[in-house]
């Protein structure tokens, strides 16, 4: 089987070709240089991405607090976790780099406030 | 009247760079003048990650970017208005203001700092035929009302403009619950960072439909779909390629304008090409004093450079105040050529060494970058969605009044 | 409920008659079905108020609107809108065009114009207008043509007709007209009965049937669309006269002229749609339109980026070809003002007068009141304020004045809190009372704030809050909503 994937490494933007055997990777094709491989590797065994949303936050003076987890999630798993977050509210004052979850679906991960947001009456 | 060394018109990523950078060189008396009810502008909206690898080499989000400089403006005493309108600026450095703790503000400021960012092309300017029905947005209007007001603007979403604004907001919507039927980009390529096709797009399987545009908007209230089409070579819809897809929201993402009404009124020099003024190496206009940096300049893709520039345009206005502003009389122009749609600085003095932000007109392959007849650059690969940035440095320079940075095929 | 008389329709008509009947001891309602004033044909014409050379001597058109131009300039001043008469021309680029200005001039001696003359000087021309076609050749200039808003003028005139007495009802969608005895007794609406003994119909395309609700038939209304541009204000002053092309016996050709704002506005062609809803701009309309333009103005062809906004508007052509303002015997109480086209905006005053009289035809019952106020103060504008020198600290009621909502417009948030409070309750009522919106950003950055101000000052959830009524809602979810219901 073969898949396509666009290596984003560098600007150049080679579309891989990546040909496997079941999980194995058999070889990978048309990457123009060496640096894109270990990236293109990884987007066939372990995909991850950065993860960042908005929770709602109750006593602030906007509804929502933009947040991000403290490093990046599978992929796999992203819609997910937006699923756990939707659940979520904090109250302000809160602090950014404040932790709103402690490993986040057990990912290894903390959900943090990327933004300072006071208490208002 | 109240009289301040350097006045600062926006307090976004440019202009908090600038007030920075204007207090630290000794510029005593900095005022930034912020329209909006925060510090930081756009970049309070920007809730996706990707900002500051380069400047602080590390992988933030757009509000935590900007907390690191506001947190430095509070640390240097640096004053600011907020929910403060500039009116109207004079080549004499008067500003009049409006708020409503003050009332109208009159200023005179001995440098000023242009740093307004830049607007969204709205609809009209594309002149998009069909219905006017609620539902249509520009892509920052919906990121703002997504990410700061909390709401979602619809579910079933068409994106005009393949920029990197409508692309994270592709993902965005995905990720709030919404369908994103199609990013439709009128060119062959698309218009924003590779990276972001790939994790915005492909991720989610979103289609993007390259030479496409949209022919019509239909609804009376809310939008109810959109015709899509496949342009020719000349960017005309080509009849029998017309498509129709059910939705309730159109994002549109298809331009920046810098915003630069301010600058007009001022009557300083405005290059067509970039849409912003010129400036020079110091980021000094065609006035005195007055200096731009940022996206009122010319429209960045990363807020980096941004803030870069805004350094550079707040140590000068704080020499200008302090006099120790250095005035070259030699003046190189810089001017686009070939697959070049603009360069920017437009002039520099030739005496030290500058980096110049370069926009192609054109994706290329293994390309040469020449500027002036002396020097030529090589990349691999240059694109109009990204920036290219060349350090000159002064012994490099060999014309003495003109340079013309074309971008050409290695032979 | 009940009203001694019962208007239907709040565009420019209905409100000008509304005005006119507060003056007397009448208890009058004007019932609208859209969410607010003026948001039919009204919000979407060239806004000209006419010379009068183009309508056939002896018709009621033509009678009305030299009457009407007569009109208007009080009217505004007593309402507190702009009104500029910048005076227009007709512009002849051709040798056979140069006939149909005699014919235009003689028509409009005919219709007791004031001021007519010919320009045949081309070195004049094209000092006066430095960006027409140098191809012009003569121009019939009209001193006494201007400009107005219209929909500013239709609210304007609400307000000061509700001040006066006149009760308003939106959302109000007449569904039929109750008669006894060939005389009506009431009309049904979406809200229920209203008891009533006259109606007057002033329902602009819709007007043919609620004629039809009386059994008066003899005419039908046809919607015909006309296409617009709207470029950027850094344009003022592109063109200074209203500049029309030398006329087809359809339509007064597509016209280049500025807005009291300080726009160009181009437009409009002429097609006839099939649907009373249909406001769709077009691909071809629009080009007619630009390239239209461009024949009179043809710098305009490197201002396409310029442009910010483009809409369409029905006009209410009626089969008779004239305006329909009459009363009648069977059923009595009813009188129909139908049929008003261009220049109805421009007769809109005169035609008011003209119902007066009919009414006082009919019996006589009307007197006036002793408190009748003509004068509305406007909108105070914190940007005029400035501009106008005077000082500052008694000018502000309240400090929002001082905050700025509208970047491109600079319109303040007390601005668009007055605007609420006046009755705005959408986007476009605040955008058509405020130009809050209709800069050159089109509402990109005022959209959250404005979101925001109407709900706090109605009282209503964000999602509630709609363009332009009925189903319209901008930001119809909250986030996380629909992530909730997933699971």
């Amino acid at each position: 089987m073969n898949r396509e994937i666009t290596c984003i490494i560098c600007p150049i933007g080679c579309r891989a070709t990546v040909v496997l055997r079941g999980e194995n990777i058999v070889s990978i094709n048309n990457l123009e240089c060496p640096r894109g491989k270990p990236y293109i590797i990884n987007e066939i065994k372990a995909p991850v991405r950065d993860f960042f949303s908005i929770v709602k936050i109750e006593g602030a003076s906007i509804p929502v607090l933009p947040i991000r987890t403290t490093g990046p999630i599978p992929k796999e798993k992203m819609l997910d976790c937006m699923v756990e977050l939707a659940k979520i509210v904090v109250k302000a004052p809160i602090k950014i780099g404040n932790i709103i979850v402690e490993n986040f679906c057990n990912l290894g991960v903390d959900v943090i406030s990327t933004k300072d947001l006071d208490a208002i009456q | 009247m109240q009289n301040i060394d350097v006045a600062i018109i926006g307090g976004g990523a440019a202009g908090l760079s600038a007030a920075i950078e204007a207090k630290k060189t000794g510029a005593e008396n900095v005022l930034v003048l912020e329209r909006g009810e925060e510090l930081g502008g756009i970049l309070q909206q920007c809730i996706h990650t990707g900002f500051g690898l380069h400047y602080f080499k590390e992988n933030l989000n757009g509000p935590e970017y900007i907390s690191r400089f506001i947190k430095t403006v509070h640390e240097l005493g640096i004053d600011y208005k907020l929910n403060t309108m500039v009116l109207q600026i004079s080549p004499n450095k008067k500003l009049l203001a409006m708020n409503s703790v003050d009332g109208p503000l009159r200023l005179q400021a001995k440098a000023i700092v242009l740093a307004m960012g830049c607007r969204e092309k709205p609809r009209g300017a594309l002149a998009i035929p069909g219905t006017r029905p609620a539902g249509i947005f520009t892509a920052g209007t919906a990121q703002r009302l997504m990410d700061v007001e909390g709401y979602l603007v619809g579910k079933k979403i068409v994106i005009l403009g393949s920029g990197d604004i409508g692309l994270i907001m592709a993902r965005r919507f995905v990720m709030e619950g919404a369908k994103v039927e199609a990013v439709v980009e009128l060119m062959p390529y698309p218009g924003g960072l590779h990276r972001n096709v790939v994790q915005c797009l492909e991720d989610f399987q979103i289609p993007l439909l390259l030479q496409h545009t949209i022919t019509n908007i239909q609804g009376r209230d809310r939008l109810k779909r959109v015709t899509t089409a496949k342009v020719d070579k000349r960017f005309t819809p080509i009849p029998g390629t017309e498509k129709n897809i059910e939705c309730d929201t159109l994002i549109l993402s298809v331009g920046l304008i810098p915003e630069n009404e301010l600058s007009r009124g001022l009557g300083i020099l405005i290059d067509t090409k970039t849409g912003g003024p010129f400036v020079d190496e110091h980021m000094e206009t065609s006035e005195r004093g007055l200096f731009a940096c940022g996206n009122v300049v010319h429209v960045h893709d990363l807020v980096d450079h941004v803030t870069w520039s805004g350094e550079v345009a707040g140590k000068n206005a704080a020499r200008v105040v302090l006099d120790t502003f250095p005035r070259y009389k030699e003046r190189i122009s810089l001017s686009a050529g070939r697959n070049v749609q603009y360069v920017v600085p437009q002039f520099i003095s030739g005496k030290k060494p500058v980096n110049l932000s370069i926009r192609v007109k054109r994706p290329a392959r293994r390309v040469e970058i020449n500027i002036g007849n002396e020097l030529a650059f090589h990349k691999p690969v240059v694109r109009p969605s990204e920036m290219v940035v060349l350090t000159l440095r002064e012994n490099q320079i060999m014309e003495k009044t003109k340079l013309t940075v074309i971008v050409r095929k290695r032979r | 409920m009940k009203a001694d008389l019962i208007i239907i329709g709040g565009g420019i008509v209905g409100t000008t008659i509304a005005r006119e009947l507060s003056k007397y001891k009448l208890q009058v309602l004007l019932v609208e079905k859209e969410a607010d004033i003026g948001f039919g044909s009204t919000k979407a014409n060239t806004g000209i108020i006419h010379a009068g050379y183009d309508d056939i001597p002896g018709t009621i058109k033509a009678n009305l609107c030299v009457r009407g131009n007569t009109l208007w300039p009080q009217i505004a001043a007593e309402l507190g809108i702009p009104f500029i008469r910048t005076g227009s021309w007709v512009v002849a680029c051709k040798d056979e065009e140069a006939n149909t200005i005699l014919k235009l001039k003689r028509r409009g001696i005919m219709n007791n114009v004031p001021g007519l003359q010919i320009i045949d000087d081309r070195k004049q021309l094209l000092m006066l207008e430095p960006n027409i076609s140098n191809k012009v050749l003569l121009a019939l200039y009209a001193p006494t043509a201007g400009i107005i808003s219209p929909y500013e003028a239709a609210i304007a005139l609400a307000e000061n007709a509700y001040h006066n007495g006149v009760q308003i009802q939106l959302e109000t969608e007449v569904k039929d007209i109750l008669l006894e005895k060939n005389a009506i007794v009431g009309i049904r609406t979406n809200r229920g009965l209203i008891e009533t003994n006259s109606v007057i119909n002033a329902a602009g395309i819709y007007s043919d049937e609620i004629s039809a609700m009386c059994g008066i038939n003899h005419f039908s209304i046809t919607p015909v669309r006309g296409e617009y541009f709207v470029l950027d204000k850094n344009l003022n002053g592109y063109v200074r006269h209203i500049l029309f092309p030398v006329p087809t016996p359809v339509s007064k050709g597509i016209v280049v002229s500025k807005t009291v704002a300080g726009n160009l506005i181009i437009g409009p062609n002429a097609n006839n749609v099939n649907e009373k809803t249909d406001l769709a701009t077009t691909k071809p309309g629009l080009n007619e339109v630009f390239e239209g333009a461009q024949k009179l103005v043809p710098g305009l062809a490197s201002k396409r980026g310029m442009v910010i906004t483009i809409f369409a508007g029905l006009r209410a052509e009626s089969s008779i070809g004239d305006f329909i303002i009459e009363a009648y015997d069977s059923p009595r109480g009813f009188i129909n003002v139908a049929g008003i086209k261009s220049p109805g905006l421009t007769a809109a005053p005169a035609i008011a007068e003209k119902v007066i009289q009919l009414l006082k035809n009919m019996d006589s019952d009307l007197n006036e009141k002793k408190n009748y106020n003509p004068s509305r103060e406007s909108i105070q504008r914190t940007i005029d304020s400035l501009s106008t020198n005077q000082s500052w600290t008694n000018m502000p009621k309240d400090p929002n004045y001082g905050h700025m909502i509208c970047r491109c417009e600079h319109v303040s948030e007390g601005e668009i809190v007055e605007a609420i409070q006046r009755g705005a309750n959408t986007f476009d009522g605040i955008k058509f009372r405020t130009r809050a919106g209709m800069g050159r950003c089109q509402g990109g950055f005022c959209t959250p704030h404005l979101i925001r101000i109407l709900s706090r000052e109605l009282d209503l959830k964000a999602k509630s809050i709609t363009k332009h009524g009925r189903f319209s809602s901008i930001v119809p979810y909250e986030v996380k909503e629909s992530l909730m219901e997933e699971r």
